[in-house]
């Protein structure tokens, strides 16, 4: 066992390893770094002679999100492993699986491996991705179809009837009969109207960028207990305050998102949602929440529907930089809450 | 003791062994309009919709003013098209019959439903019996509240 010399088997593995090894002392500059990180790694810039940096290299830490640098790891003490963004000699920004550890506390010498992101870990990935582009591509099929639906049966045969109508009128010899008819069509334009007014509130509320976020909401809130039955209980201390565009789309669907599903799955007939604006430790903050006492469900459960309403919820509240938590017990209910970090628009 | 509306309509759902009789107020011409019963549900969302003229399941019924016979909405409708027919998703109705009524103008003032919560088979023989009891039972007297209330 104690044949060969751990000195050499160090080196061996140091020189020979698949993955990139690299010492660097606490301000980041390279020490050693054996030949698959000078193999992989872009040198070109830099004088071989003299010591370079890390950071010459390194893009940043990833955590599913863009790669940045606020929490660097070349001040930990502590193991890290965490995945990282480093540039290539091929010129591109490729993901690392990486693991910094100081073993010289003395000297403050780190060493730094690295390995690439796995073929199986991409592989994964992009199945995820495959599977989800199908079922957004599903989904915007099925929402043209129903719009599709909507303006054919309900629009062009509305339309299409007032049409008809209106080429009897000529024959019409009686007056009180024209009058009559005349009646008949006004009052099929006018449901027509409230109709396509109907279609475009749906697809995107004009009262959600003159008016903002609250008066977009109650008005949709008036629509849901209309159609749906269901009463929401709005509370909001936003009086009348306007955010960035996106800010407030976020808000509005990502809340619509919230209480469809409430409405779809809780079984219940009221829904409370709550808005408030607050002082956070970084300036200002909107809280949304939207809670109900119904059915509830397991959140180790697989989705009830596509799954893409949820996948949405999340990726425009992080869109706009906030975070969105759900809980939810059967039984119970279900809280959806939210945090927007704002500054508020004067107009 | 005197018939009224919610009898004949509760009469026949038990009679044909509907989950769900459902009839709706006389559609006026101001375009939305509501339930006016829904025997055999269990929540009071019904009481707050507005039904229209144009639209879902009232919709097809009143503008082509003929009767709508499903034997199992899962095979006709996804979640998602049965969630913008509300009665039929919140009342977990699978198998249905949709008849409109008419008045004496010849054209239709409401609508009657009959569902049930499994999946269930409407026969010519049943449809056309149900069909003859709500026009010599269930007709009568929905037009007859519809002159109170008009008179009222």
């Amino acid at each position: 066992m104690k044949t060969h010399d751990l000195t050499a088997l160090l080196e061996a593995m140091f020189h020979r390893s698949k993955e990139m090894i690299l010492f660097v002392d606490q301000k980041g500059e390279i020490i050693h770094l054996n030949a698959q990180a000078e193999k992989t790694l872009d040198l070109s810039d830099y004088d071989r002679d003299q010591f370079v940096n890390i950071c010459g290299h390194c893009l940043g830490m990833a955590d599913g999100d863009d790669p940045d640098c606020t929490n660097c790891f070349l001040m930990s003490r502590e193991k890290m492993t965490f995945q990282v963004y480093l540039r290539t000699r091929s010129g591109e920004k490729a993901a690392y699986i990486a693991n910094f550890q100081q073993i010289d506390p003395k000297n403050h010498i780190s060493v730094f491996t690295l390995n690439p992101l796995s073929e199986l870990m991409k592989q994964q990935e992009f199945e995820h991705q495959k599977l989800l582009t199908q079922r957004i591509i599903q989904a915007q099929e099925d929402e043209r179809k129903r719009i599709s639906r909507d303006l054919h049966d309900g629009v062009t045969q509305e339309l299409l009837n007032v049409l008809l109508e209106m080429r009897l009128y000529k024959y019409s010899t009686d007056r009180t009969e024209l009058d009559r008819k005349i009646k008949d069509s006004e009052e099929t334009l006018s449901h027509l109207l409230d109709y396509v007014r109907n279609i475009s509130v749906e697809l995107r509320p004009a009262s959600l960028d003159d008016l903002g976020i609250e008066a977009a909401l109650r008005t949709h809130f008036k629509w849901m207990q209309r159609q749906y039955g269901i009463l929401v209980d709005f509370r909001t201390n936003l009086n009348k305050k306007r955010y960035r565009a996106e800010v407030e789309t976020v808000v509005y669907r990502v809340i619509q998102e919230a209480v469809f599903n409430a409405v779809k799955y809780s079984g219940i007939d009221e829904i409370m949602v709550n808005l408030q604006e607050s002082a956070s430790h970084s300036g200002m903050q909107l809280y949304l929440e939207i809670k109900d006492e119904g059915a509830g469900f397991l959140m180790e459960d697989g989705p009830r529907g596509s799954g893409l309403g949820l996948f949405g919820m999340h990726e425009r509240i992080n869109s706009v930089d906030g975070v969105l938590n759900i809980n939810s017990e059967p039984g119970v209910g279900t809280k959806v809450e939210g945090y927007i970090p704002v500054e508020e628009r004067v107009l | 003791m005197n018939r009224t509306v919610k009898d004949e309509l509760q009469e026949l759902k038990e009679k044909y062994g509907f989950d769900i009789g459902a009839l709706t107020e006389m559609n006026n011409a101001r375009g939305t309009f509501k339930w006016k019963y829904v025997l055999g549900s269990d929540s009071q969302r019904w009481k707050r919709m507005e039904l229209r003229k144009g639209s879902g399941l009232t919709g097809v019924v009143l503008k082509t003013g003929k009767s709508l016979v499903v034997q199992d909405v899962l095979k006709i409708y996804s979640q998602e098209e049965l969630f913008r027919l509300p009665i039929l998703y919140f009342e977990k109705i699978r198998g249905f019959i949709a008849m409109p009524i008419w008045n004496n103008e010849e054209a239709v003032a409401g609508l009657v439903v009959f569902g049930d919560k499994q999946p269930r088979t409407i026969s010519e023989e049943e449809y056309a019996a149900i069909k003859v009891d709500v026009e010599a039972r269930l007709r009568p007297e929905f037009l007859k509240e519809v002159m109170l209330y008009e008179n009222t």
